[in-house]
């Protein structure tokens, strides 16, 4: 894909060419897509498009078969998705992913322990905290003690908290109240807008993704069949073509 | 020559024990930590009830197995009801206590054993020597390798890995897996109790060092070497495990006594080479011949890469699955009328939580009855009580008119109200069909005595239970994924097999936990005829569900669920008119 001249910034994230599968299975099929620094671009498709083969390729959590993904300038094609975290990645899995036996405090440490200023770290901490009070008021439950929404409310805190410069999320709105997902989206809005970071959002509720994203890639059979911006998007009635 | 004779006796032998710890090892996944230990009560029955009473050697093999048997059943049934970890130290202690009464209670002869003083003969055919040993060792076995092939390979090894699994998800099936996991400990037991008999005949003693937590951990090694759940992989641990002597002794040309020294560091090399390269083992888990066949002619039929399965095309595939909804056949029973589940006042208290607070709701026969509310609000709870995956603090529950508190979760299932899991919950590393397949009940082949009497009735019923799956799996439009590992979809598919599987049970009462999250912005709509052709099949469905557009399509009564107590209820459109539930859950723009 080619990068227009619209965009907020410099390309943070290049990926070209990338296949991956599961075995003599291939998933993705030559998939090319980029996201820009202060930008949130949204990839949808139908289930089993390779949505999240791409996601976890790109963030190292799955070997990538040939291509290229390249992240603020450097080659990471196939780098372990540790580093990655270390270089400023965060992602948020489909599946709920907090650590059962810690308490929700003790999850909020552990993703917090990459931002190096204490200050900093307790004003993220108060972000999350008004986002999600609930995480303030049950700091000291087991992580697996809490509903299953409850644990992806705490994945998504704990992304947050990480200092991230590029945010991948998996169906951020999986078993999220209504009212609440948009909240969740109007920070992760807000935190694009405040501090610049990126983010890859992969998506099925489209009408909140719309709110949020700069641009969408559409995946359909493990190929990028079309590239759009927000406005553009918006314009379509419906998107069913588009699956 | 004679030798070589006494290895493979040896190898048949640890072959008839591997085989047997694979079973609840491997397919169960129940950490049965003593396998050998069983295997005393053959070989000390033998060696004592021959030489101190004159017993023909079959008679006391069929003591010795009995007392296997009797002893697997005394413990498991205990033991089976603790977590895995629990399972583990129990087996540990059991194996341990066993070892000390061996060594030091006189009858059985303390830590030298019982020797044999008798000649022995099955049938006129003398049992002294290696060489006589051999063939009745070949025989018992191939015997045993068959039977556990056929409980492995099978629908009953089917739910074995289920188990293995995820044993909650079992028992939403409608599958009691305690006695299951039982059968299988015993089953066990006994064959363990076989291979001490056929070992004390060999080696004309019972001694503690033949069955004690040393002989213990040779054995899972066998069945970790060889490949946990498959039997043709344990003849391979065996022979490594057996021929580990023999090969410091003639290869590497240490003494017998240095190499019995290093034998057990031999097998703790082998085995922390297998865990860190080959941690599926000599031959994984579905690796067999027929298994290369296939793989091998789908290569050589598509040259150099291997075919690939059509992914899934989005029209044609909407089509499809929209064309198998419509020739869905209907289930002839009339839609019930009036309440069919009835919860009164039910309450769950975690430590100082309460989940769910005397909550009272109904479900209308063959209608869509919605749960809703915040995250947290104890909605997935109200499922696990209803299902009886989680008991009951107060509070009744009634499906069509018979108390169902208290009952246990295959009980309920069986009763006719099934539940999909928030977190999908498919058996890992089983395919989709196989998935699916676990859903559809009254198999014959799931169950022990009709797998190896009624062998035909068994493979008649594989194929409708094989074409009722892939029926579901053509409604949901997976069929093309029949032969995938499920966890090789993603979270969108995997909704859908979770879907197709509770369908396949027949069951007449749904509650679906969230079941249009992660599905595709297409396929919700599919999903939404799904479900409401559900409901015109006569079918009682409960959603719990959070995308509102759902609810508003589906729901012909709606529960709006705060703090573990119902707080409103109606249709979706007086509940989100409602300014105070806008507020609290809604949102200004849904």
């Amino acid at each position: 894909m080619t990068t227009e001249t619209t965009g907020p910034g410099e390309t943070l994230l290049d990926v070209s060419g990338l296949q991956a599968g599961y075995g003599p299975k291939r998933v993705i099929f030559g998939v090319d897509f980029n996201v820009r620094k202060g930008e949130v671009v949204g990839i949808i498709g139908h289930n089993g498009a390779g949505k999240t083969t791409t996601l976890h390729s790109v963030f190292g959590t799955h070997r990538c078969e040939s291509g290229k993904v390249v992240y603020g300038g450097t080659d990471i094609t196939g780098r372990s998705a540790k580093k990655n975290v270390r270089d400023g990645m965060t992602m948020v899995r489909a599946e709920r992913f907090t650590f059962g036996e810690l308490t929700v405090k003790e999850n909020l440490q552990l993703a917090g322990m990459s931002v190096k200023s204490s200050a900093d770290r307790e004003a993220r901490l108060e972000k999350v905290f008004e986002l999600l009070p609930i995480l303030k008021e049950r700091l000291r439950q087991q992580a697996s003690k809490f509903s299953g929404g409850q644990q992806r409310l705490l994945s998504v805190g704990m992304a947050l908290l990480a200092d991230p410069k590029l945010i991948i999320l998996d169906e951020p709105s999986l078993g999220i109240a209504p009212g609440l997902t948009e909240r969740i989206f109007d920070t992760v809005k807000e935190l694009v807008h405040d501090q610049g970071i990126s983010v890859l959002l992969v998506e099925q509720n489209i009408p909140q993704l719309l709110r949020i994203v700069d641009r969408v890639y559409v995946i359909r059979s493990g190929r990028v069949i079309l590239e759009e911006t927000v406005d553009q998007m918006r314009e379509r009635d419906q998107y069913w073509d588009l699956f | 020559m004679l030798e070589t004779v006494s290895y493979i006796d040896q190898i048949l032998i640890y072959l008839v024990f591997g085989l047997a710890a694979n079973l609840i090892l491997g397919y169960t996944g129940v950490l049965q930590a003593a396998p050998a230990a069983f295997g005393a009560f053959g070989g000390y029955a033998v060696v004592y009830l021959t030489s101190t009473h004159h017993w023909p050697w079959i008679l006391a093999v069929i003591v010795g197995v009995a007392m296997a048997l009797v002893a697997g059943f005394l413990i498991g049934l205990p033991a089976l009801y603790l977590s895995s970890l629990w399972v583990l130290l129990l087996t540990l202690a059991v194996g341990l206590v066993i070892d000390s009464i061996l060594s030091g209670v006189q009858t059985f002869g303390g830590d030298n054993g019982l020797q044999q003083s008798s000649s022995l003969d099955l049938f006129g055919f003398q049992l002294n020597e290696p060489t006589q040993v051999l063939p009745l060792a070949a025989v018992v076995a191939v015997i045993v390798l068959a039977v556990c092939w056929r409980i492995g390979e099978s629908p009953y090894g089917r739910v074995l890995r289920g188990i293995r699994a995820d044993d909650s998800a079992v028992y939403a099936l409608g599958k009691n897996v305690y006695t299951y996991k039982l059968s299988m400990f015993v089953v066990t037991a006994g064959l363990s109790g076989l291979g001490g008999a056929l070992l004390a005949t060999l080696t004309n003693v019972a001694s503690p060092t033949e069955f004690n937590y040393t002989a213990s951990v040779e054995i899972i090694a066998i069945v970790i070497i060889g490949g946990v759940g498959n039997p043709f992989g344990t003849v391979i641990g065996s022979a490594i495990v057996v021929l580990l002597v023999p090969f410091f002794q003639d290869v590497i040309q240490v003494t017998p006594q240095t190499a019995a020294n290093i034998q057990l560091i031999g097998y703790g090399l082998v085995l922390a080479l297998v865990v860190l390269f080959r941690p599926s083992g000599a031959l994984p888990e579905g690796f067999t011949i027929s298994s290369v066949r296939s793989a091998l002619s789908r290569r050589l039929s598509s040259g150099k890469q291997a075919k690939t399965p059509p992914i899934s095309e989005g029209a044609a595939e909407r089509r499809r699955a929209r064309q198998a909804a419509r020739n869905l056949e209907r289930v002839g029973d009339p839609a019930p009328q009036g309440v069919v589940l009835d919860v009164r006042d039910v309450s769950k208290a975690f430590g100082g939580i309460k989940a769910v607070n005397e909550l009272s709701m109904q479900l209308q026969g063959g209608k869509i009855t919605a749960l809703i509310g915040a995250n947290g609000a104890g909605k997935t709870t109200v499922f696990n009580l209803l299902t009886g995956a989680l008991s009951l603090d107060g509070g009744e529950v009634y499906l069509n008119g018979q108390n169902i508190s208290g009952l246990r979760p295959d009980q309920i299932a069986n009763l006719g109200m099934v539940r999909t899991f928030q977190d999908v919950r498919l058996f890992h590393g089983m395919t989709v069909l196989d998935n699916v397949l676990m859903g559809v009940p009254d198999q014959a082949g799931e169950h022990l005595v009709p797998l190896f009497v009624r062998i035909g009735k068994t493979r008649a019923r594989e194929r409708e239970a094989q074409a009722i799956a892939r029926r579901w799996l053509e409604f949901v439009g997976l069929e093309d994924f029949a032969d995938v590992r499920v966890e090789a979809l993603g979270y969108g598919q995997q909704k859908l097999v979770s879907l197709a599987r509770i369908l396949a049970t027949d069951a007449r009462v749904l509650l679906l936990d969230e079941p249009a999250s992660g599905i595709d912005y297409q396929f919700l709509d599919e999903m939404l005829d799904v479900i409401s052709q559900l409901r015109d099949e006569g079918r009682t469905v409960c959603i719990v569900e959070h995308n509102l557009d759902v609810v508003g399509r589906l729901a012909d009564h709606v529960y709006f669920m705060e703090v573990g107590k119902v707080t409103a209820e109606g249709n979706i459109t007086d509940l989100t008119s409602d300014e105070r539930l806008a507020e609290v859950y809604f949102g200004g723009g849904s």
